[in-house]
């Protein structure tokens, strides 16, 4: 095992996150490696340094503050009691996408009912109506035209 | 947290009581300064409450709590290195543990306490937090990964630094 890697297995072992058979490699590394015996005692030595630090106090109550904060965070714009905080955001999208939904079906139903019906030619009447009239006028073709008409007669 | 959610405030009350001096021991440790840590705890908390009513937990509340400390924390060590102020030197020193009325031992104490608050402090921050969230949170690695939003892989490599910096700093 190099150095370096014994090395890093140290942290874990003081992290207490090393496999028997990680632990048992570095055991062995540190028995022949005084450098790396030496690094094992400056880590632990460091780790158990930091105990100096004085423990942080009980944190000062600034629930006042806080609730101002809180306050001070809603928008600024809005007259009170339009919290946004109040209105159901959800509730509120989906019954103005119903409304719209409601409004513009019953629009296109106005619509359609106050125009006059249009007439649409079957789409196979338009097409020979359109290449007889690229035809020449005396096409053997063009003797379509009379059963044509008497066609759209029959189904107008 | 329902009821969080729902804008109550006494239950936003009774949150800010049970976890504040667990967010304030983070930034106090990581800030090294009370002042900036108290800062910080306010800042996460009126974030929270703010929108509170957007909350969606996916993991625990303490979880989340901590992930937004930490980020408040970087924040807060970003803009004190931008207004070049090194934070807490003075106050460290100042709340160094006062066991032994001895002057002598107090002063060797001290000194200790001194080195050590400065071997913490040269370290970045993010190694910083691996180090204030493992060694006085007593924080998992699964834990820690999910406060700085890195891999597992990620905190042991961050320890291992730290603790390479700090022994070269305090056996020197």
């Amino acid at each position: 095992m190099r150095c370096r890697k014994a090395r890093k297995l140290l942290s874990l072992r003081m992290d207490e996150c090393l496999s028997t058979r990680h632990a048992a490699a570095l055991e062995l590394h540190l028995a022949g490696c005084a450098a790396c015996s030496l690094a094992a005692e400056q880590f632990d030595r460091a780790w158990v340094a930091l105990a100096h630090l004085a423990p942080p106090g009980p944190a000062p109550d600034d629930w006042t503050a806080i609730e101002a904060g809180v306050a001070a965070r809603r928008r600024p714009w809005l007259p009170a009691w339009l919290d946004l905080d109040l209105v159901p955001t959800r509730a509120t999208a989906a019954a103005l996408f119903v409304g719209m939904a409601i409004i513009g079906g019953a629009g296109g139903l106005l619509i359609g009912r106050a125009l006059p019906p249009t007439h649409v030619e079957p789409a196979e009447t338009q097409l020979v109506a359109e290449t007889l009239g690229d035809l020449p006028w005396n096409s053997p073709a063009s003797g379509l035209e009379p059963a044509l008409y008497a066609r759209r007669e029959a189904h107008p | 947290m329902a009821r969080a959610g729902e804008g109550d405030r006494t239950a936003w009350q009774a949150l800010y009581a049970r976890h504040r001096n667990r967010v304030f021991a983070i930034a106090r440790r990581f800030l090294g300064e009370d002042a900036a840590a108290r800062d910080v705890t306010q800042e996460v908390f009126i974030s929270f409450f703010a929108h509170a009513r957007t909350y969606r937990p996916s993991a625990s509340f303490l979880a989340f709590l901590r992930r937004v400390t930490v980020n408040r924390c970087i924040n807060a060590r970003a803009e004190a290195f931008a207004a070049r102020r090194e934070p807490g030197s003075d106050e460290a020193l100042r709340q160094v543990v006062d066991e032994h009325p001895d002057p002598e031992r107090r002063l060797e104490q001290e000194q200790t306490a001194a080195a050590v608050h400065a071997a913490l402090a040269a370290l970045p921050p993010r190694q910083r937090l691996a180090v204030v969230l493992s060694r006085f949170e007593g924080l998992s690695y699964q834990e820690i990964a999910a406060a700085l939003d890195c891999s597992i892989s990620s905190v042991e490599s961050l320890l291992f630094r730290a603790r390479q910096a700090l022994a070269r700093a305090l056996s020197g």
